[in-house]
Parts: C-alpha cells; sequence; structure tokens
C-alpha cells in the first residue's frame, strides 16, 4: 500500500513536470509586424503580388520600390481588373469585339507614374494616422488621402470604441477637369461622390525598407474605372 | 410485508381518485384574464383598427423577412453583382447558379404568409358582424373590411408570382384542432379569386386620403384599382388592364413628383406619387434597425458614405446592366439613385435615409425608408405597356414621354415592338431596385436562359425556362413533412 502511494505521487510528480512542453502547442506564433526583408524581397514571397513583381520589373522600379517609405501594394486581382477595364475601353473605341488585350499589352513606360502613385516619402503607420487623416503627395506628385475609417461590420458596435480601417482614396473632380482640393481642409469640403475610396485588406507590414499596406481585390489598379477621373 | 404494500397501494389510488374527482372544478373553466381570444375580441371598431394594423405590420414583417421583397423582384435579374464574401445566398441568386439547395430554404417557406392570411381571413370573417354603431368613424367599417379584401388579394398575388399554385384558403381557423391541409390551387384560379376581392374592395374603398398620415401606406380605392391593372397585366388581359390603370391615373389623386431634388423623397414614402407602401418610419419608432443583432436589418446596396460605419457593401450595383440601361448619362436617375455606379463598389442609394439613433456617436444606424410597392409613375408605365399592346401607341408614347422628360432624357419616337421594349427598358430604369424588374422581365417574356443567369440577355427572348415554369420559386422541402397533400412546382421536381 504505501509503495503504492509512492509510486503515485512520484507519477504525479512526473506529469506536472514533464507535459505540455511549448512543442505541443501547434501553429502560430506570436504576431511580429517586422519582416526581415526589402519590401521588394517581400513581395516576391507572397503569390498574391506575382502580378505586381513582374510589373515593377518591366518597369525597373525595384529601387524606387524599396526606397519609398510607404507602399500600398496592388494585388494580381486588381491589375486584372485594370486590364479587363482597358480592354472594353479599346474595344469599344476601336469597333473590334475580339480584340486581344492582354497583362503584355500593357504600355509600362507610360504607367510608371501610376504606379508611382502607390508610393509615399514618408512612413505612413496606423499611429500617424487619425479619422481626419492626411493629405499628401505620392511620388508622382498627384494628393491621396489616408485615413482610418471606423466600422461596425462584425462587431455591431459590442466595443465602446470601434475598430478602424484604413483608406487609401483619391480624389477627383466633380466635373471633367474640375479643380480638385489642395489641402487637407479642402478634402472635408467636397462632395463625396469625389472620394474614390479603397479599403486596405492588410495593413502595417514593417519590411528593413519602409511600411508595407495591401489594397483590397476589388480595388481597381489606377481606379481606371470611374468617371471624372 | 407483501399484503401491506397491497393495502397502501389501493389506499393511494383511493385519495388520488378523490382528489382528481372533486378538486379543480372551478379553476379550470375559468376565462384567461388578458389573453385576446377571437369570440371575446372583434366588438368594437377598436378592435377592428388595431387587427387591420396588425395585418399591415404582418405584411411588414413578411416582405422584410430575408429580404424577400428583393431578393425576389431585384436579385433574380442581373441588377446587382452580389458579393459572394458578404452574402454568398443571394450572390448564387444574382450569378444565375441557382440550382436549389445553395439557396437560404427561409425564401421558399410560406409559412408566414398563412399567417398574414389567417389574420386577414380572421378581418373579413369577424368586421362585417360588428355592428355600426359600435365604430367611432362609421366610415372605417367599410373602410377595414375594403382594405383586408385588398391585403388578401395582394398577398395571394405576390405569392402566386413566387410560386404559382398556393393553397387557396378564404377561411380563418377558428379552431385549430379543425385545421386541415389543403393542397395547392391552380395558379388561374388564384389569380380569378383576387381580382373577386378586388371587386370587393373597390367597392368599399374610396379614392384619396381624409386623414394624410395614412397615405400611401394604407391601402384605398386606388391602391385596389393599381393592383387589379398588375393582376391583369400579369395575365395579359390588357383590355382590363388599361381601364384599370386609367382609374387610378384619371381618379386616384396623384401626381408625379416632378421637383427634381425631391425625388429621394419619394422614397421616403408618403408622396403625392405613392399609391401603396409598407410604412418604415423611425420617427414612429418603426425605422429598421441597421446593427441589432437580433433584428433582420439589412440595408445590402449602401455602405459609408450613406451609413457611417459600414464598410461592407453586400450588393454593389452591376456596372454592366446599369451601362446597358443607362446609355444616356444625363438622366436624373443615373445620378440621383446610384452612387459612383462606375467603380466595382457602386451603391444604389435609392433607400438611404438613415437616421442614427445615438446622435454624433453615429454607431446605431436606423433606416427610414418605406417600401415603395406601387406608385404613380410605375402605373404609368404598366398602362403605356397596355395601350401599346392594344395597338394605341399614340397615346402610349405620350405616357412614356411624361416619364422621360421628367428623368430629363430626350422624347421617343416609335411604334410597335420596338416601343414594347423601350417601355420595358423604361420601367427597368424607373424602378430599379423597387422589387418589379423580375416580374416585369417574366411577364414580357424578355428573359434569358437558365444556364447563364435568369436574364442573360433582355433582348432576346427565350421563354423555354417560363414555359416551364422556371421562374417560380420551388418550396421548402420541410413544409412536405407535415403535409401530404402539398406537390413540389413542376419543374423543380427531382432537380432539389
Amino acid at each position: 500500500m504505501k509503495t503504492l502511494k509512492i509510486f503515485i505521487s512520484i507519477l504525479f510528480v512526473a506529469v506536472v513536470f514533464f507535459s505540455c512542453k511549448k512543442d505541443y502547442t501547434i501553429g502560430g506564433d506570436l504576431f511580429k509586424a517586422q519582416v526581415n526583408m526589402t519590401t521588394y524581397d517581400y513581395l516576391k514571397t507572397n503569390h498574391a503580388f506575382d502580378t505586381l513583381v513582374m510589373m515593377i520589373n518591366k518597369m525597373n522600379l525595384k529601387d524606387e520600390v524599396n526606397s519609398a517609405g510607404t507602399f500600398f501594394a496592388v494585388t494580381n486581382y486588381s491589375i486584372t481588373n485594370f486590364v479587363l477595364a482597358k480592354k472594353a475601353q479599346l474595344s469599344i473605341q476601336k469597333n473590334n469585339e475580339n480584340l486581344v488585350f492582354t497583362f503584355d499589352s500593357l504600355n509600362f513606360a507610360s504607367l510608371k507614374d501610376s504606379l508611382r502613385a502607390y508610393m509615399f516619402k514618408d512612413k505612413i503607420t496606423r499611429d500617424n494616422l487619425s479619422q481626419k487623416g492626411i493629405y499628401t503627395q505620392a511620388l508622382d506628385g498627384e494628393y491621396r488621402l489616408i485615413q482610418l475609417r471606423s466600422t461596425t461590420d462584425y462587431t455591431n458596435s459590442i466595443f465602446t470604441t470601434n475598430p478602424q480601417y484604413i483608406y487609401l482614396t483619391k480624389v477627383v473632380p466633380l466635373t471633367p477637369g474640375g479643380p480638385v482640393p489642395v489641402d487637407i481642409n479642402g478634402v472635408q469640403q467636397v462632395d463625396p461622390r469625389q472620394l474614390l475610396s479603397t479599403l486596405c485588406q492588410t495593413t502595417g507590414i514593417l519590411t528593413t525598407t519602409g511600411v508595407l499596406h495591401v489594397l483590397n481585390n476589388n480595388h481597381t489598379f489606377t481606379y481606371f474605372n470611374n468617371v471624372n477621373n | 410485508m407483501k399484503r401491506n404494500i397491497v393495502r397502501y397501494t389501493a389506499g393511494l389510488l383511493m385519495i388520488t381518485g378523490l382528489i382528481s374527482v372533486s378538486s379543480c372544478k372551478k379553476i379550470l373553466d375559468l376565462q384567461p384574464h388578458n389573453s385576446t381570444f377571437t369570440n371575446a375580441y372583434f366588438t368594437n371598431g377598436t378592435d377592428a383598427n388595431t387587427a387591420i394594423a396588425g395585418a399591415y405590420a404582418l405584411l411588414r414583417s413578411v416582405l422584410l423577412n430575408n429580404y424577400s421583397f428583393h431578393v425576389y423582384g431585384d436579385a433574380t435579374t442581373s441588377e446587382f453583382s452580389i458579393n459572394s464574401g458578404f452574402d454568398d445566398a443571394n450572390y448564387n441568386i444574382s450569378n444565375g447558379e441557382f440550382t436549389g439547395l445553395n439557396v437560404g430554404p427561409g425564401i421558399w417557406n410560406w409559412l408566414n404568409y398563412y399567417q398574414l392570411l389567417q389574420q386577414i381571413n380572421l378581418i373579413i370573417n369577424k368586421v362585417p358582424g360588428i355592428p355600426i354603431n359600435k365604430f367611432s368613424n362609421q366610415d372605417d367599417k367599410n373602410q377595414i373590411i375594403g382594405e383586408a379584401y385588398y391585403l388578401r388579394a395582394f398577398t395571394y398575388f405576390y405569392m402566386t408570382r413566387v410560386w404559382g399554385d398556393v393553397p387557396l384558403k378564404l377561411q380563418p381557423d377558428l379552431d385549430v384542432s379543425q385545421a386541415v391541409n389543403i393542397p395547392r390551387t391552380p395558379a388561374a384560379d388564384v389569380l380569378k379569386q383576387c381580382l373577386a376581392d378586388l371587386k370587393i374592395a373597390e367597392s368599399n374603398l374610396v379614392f384619396g386620403y381624409a386623414d394624410e398620415s395614412q397615405r400611401a401606406v394604407r391601402a384605398n380605392k386606388g391602391s385596389a384599382f393599381a393592383l387589379e391593372a398588375h393582376i391583369t397585366a400579369w395575365t395579359h388581359d390588357y383590355a382590363a388592364c388599361e381601364q384599370a390603370t386609367a382609374q387610378v391615373i384619371n381618379n386616384g389623386q396623384y401626381h408625379l413628383v416632378t421637383d427634381t431634388s425631391q425625388f429621394s423623397k419619394i422614397f421616403i414614402g408618403k408622396s403625392v406619387e405613392g399609391i401603396f407602401e409598407i410604412n418604415i418610419d423611425y420617427q414612429q419608432s418603426e425605422g429598421i434597425s441597421l446593427n441589432n443583432p437580433y433584428q433582420s436589418g439589412y440595408a445590402p446596396t449602401i455602405a459609408y458614405p450613406f451609413v457611417a460605419q459600414k464598410s461592407n457593401l453586400e450588393w454593389p450595383v452591376s456596372t454592366l446592366y446599369v451601362n446597358t440601361l443607362f446609355k444616356d448619362t444625363t438622366d436624373l436617375r443615373y445620378k440621383k439613385y446610384f452612387f459612383q455606379a462606375q467603380s466595382t463598389s457602386g451603391q444604389t442609394i435609392k433607400y438611404s435615409n438613415i437616421t442614427y439613433a445615438d446622435g454624433s456617436a453615429k454607431n446605431d444606424p436606423r433606416l427610414s425608408n418605406n417600401i415603395i410597392i406601387f406608385r404613380l409613375a410605375d402605373i404609368m408605365l404598366l398602362r403605356a405597356e397596355a395601350l401599346n399592346q392594344l395597338g394605341r401607341d399614340g397615346e402610349a408614347l405620350t405616357l412614356l414621354n411624361t416619364i422621360r422628360s421628367r428623368a430629363g432624357i430626350a422624347n421617343y419616337t416609335g411604334a410597335g415592338n420596338a416601343l414594347a421594349r423601350t417601355i420595358l427598358e423604361e420601367r427597368l430604369r424607373e424602378l430599379f431596385y423597387e422589387g418589379q424588374s423580375f416580374y416585369d422581365l417574366v411577364r414580357t417574356k424578355q428573359i434569358g436562359n437558365s444556364s447563364s443567369s435568369f436574364i442573360s440577355d433582355y433582348s432576346h427572348i427565350n421563354d423555354t425556362r417560363v414555359n416551364l415554369g422556371g421562374n417560380l420559386w420551388p418550396i421548402d422541402p420541410t413544409m412536405f413533412k407535415d403535409d401530404f397533400v402539398l406537390k413540389q412546382t413542376p419543374y423543380w421536381q427531382g432537380k432539389l
């Protein structure tokens, strides 16, 4: 009887000390925003950006991507949307509904500035954004509004402070050729129809060269489809 | 020991028997104090008024349930490119991939329609028996009876457009134990009954509204004729449709809203153009809460900036469809009813009157737009369709061009089939997202094949599926469980 008691207590101690090593938790790790690569190299590792990487290569913009403080990456879907929209427009212009137009048909030299419109000099992260946002110049010289917007999607306002998403917004004139605002105070006065907003599906990836945000798949590269653009 | 057990048991049984025979007589015979039951209800005008209000409330919940009013009428056309990530069930419908089981069964089930019909039948059965002197306003009695017949006709017409043959039940179940299952009545007979009901409704109702707060949200004679016009057009009896629309237009005291800045007021409701609407008004504490998880509040066609904190747009407008219809982008309706329609997240903003219950925090949006069921522009275009079918193109053109000039687009001058098509397109433009488009396409047989979409190309006349009954919805298989006389819609037999 006594040996049994001792045996059981030894077993108990053994179980307590030897079970549940950390290795037993499967999958996932602590969240780390930093990746130990340049922005360009990081894009290369993720297949969602295959087309974007091809585009950067064809445009020789690798160094500019890596030197930009902030880059809003578009996924393959956004570039496909652009190609399809461009194709639809051209087939009407040329009155040829069998027009062949693919990614390779794009004029990459003239699209360089379109891609630069997604790059910014400063590092823009959630910490230096607000609901009002900043209206800042992209590397092609155009202005973009970058702001936080709160949402009740999925939460039904159960939190006292709602979650906030980052949006990249292009401000277009109300009528073709009309004026666009030049500073953030002007942006707050515009008609909502002038704001072409895109939700970021992933934000705040910190690479060794800058900050990377990813625009959602429904975005069309260059905001091509919008009238008065 | 054994004998004792027998004795005790016998004693116990005797006591039990004695108690059950002698106790609890009067208590069980008491009538409940607070509940309403049919025989004690329906004694005066107030009862009748609250009963009809209850019927309208049930109609509202039936139409809002699963967002079915717009699912049946709009998602089935190509109006929207529904986002599968946010609304998968309705995506299947808009994409033409509706093969039965991949769509939520909530919209196949008609049980809540029969709750509504029970209430209506109860009113039709009981209100005529209330003495007229029990009504504080003696006009109310005819009014309520007329409205009840109108609602019954509307409900059966609505159901028969969705399911075809439906069980026709004209008497209330006063005793649940006596309720029996009844088979589906052919759609043609259901529609005949609807027209018979409407004749009674028309004789009991009057044109116009004495009380402005009831405008369009309670049926009147104009609503009844508008419904008659829709039913007769559905059965292609255009001569009768022409007469009913004439009644609405000439005697209904309705006017088109011509002030372009007031267009959005049409969809807030109770405008001079409204003929029949479902009341949804935040001021009367009857708005739809969009954030309450316990209510079915749903506004899939709008998001930021119309709902401050909503970033998901479940039903973006189909750019292709909009561009096909609105070739003329100077069309005021294109400008007023859509927001960034050329983008992949174009919003339809007819119904976007949002009030925030929590003020500037804007966390609790309430939608305050009536559901517009019939309005004058709808009936004018329906009359144009009827006149065109009857060979009176000249009169049809006048009506069509009234609607076109209000929208700021050029007058049309055509005739025959080209005119018929233009009238249909005008209906699709004017009544976009008003729960009418799909029925319009079915009625005019401008409907595409089933494999690509319900409407692949509405210039192409392909009525094969319509002739097979493929425009009708299947009925929920769970309803067969306790009803052996029920049969599945022919087109869907063996397909589910």
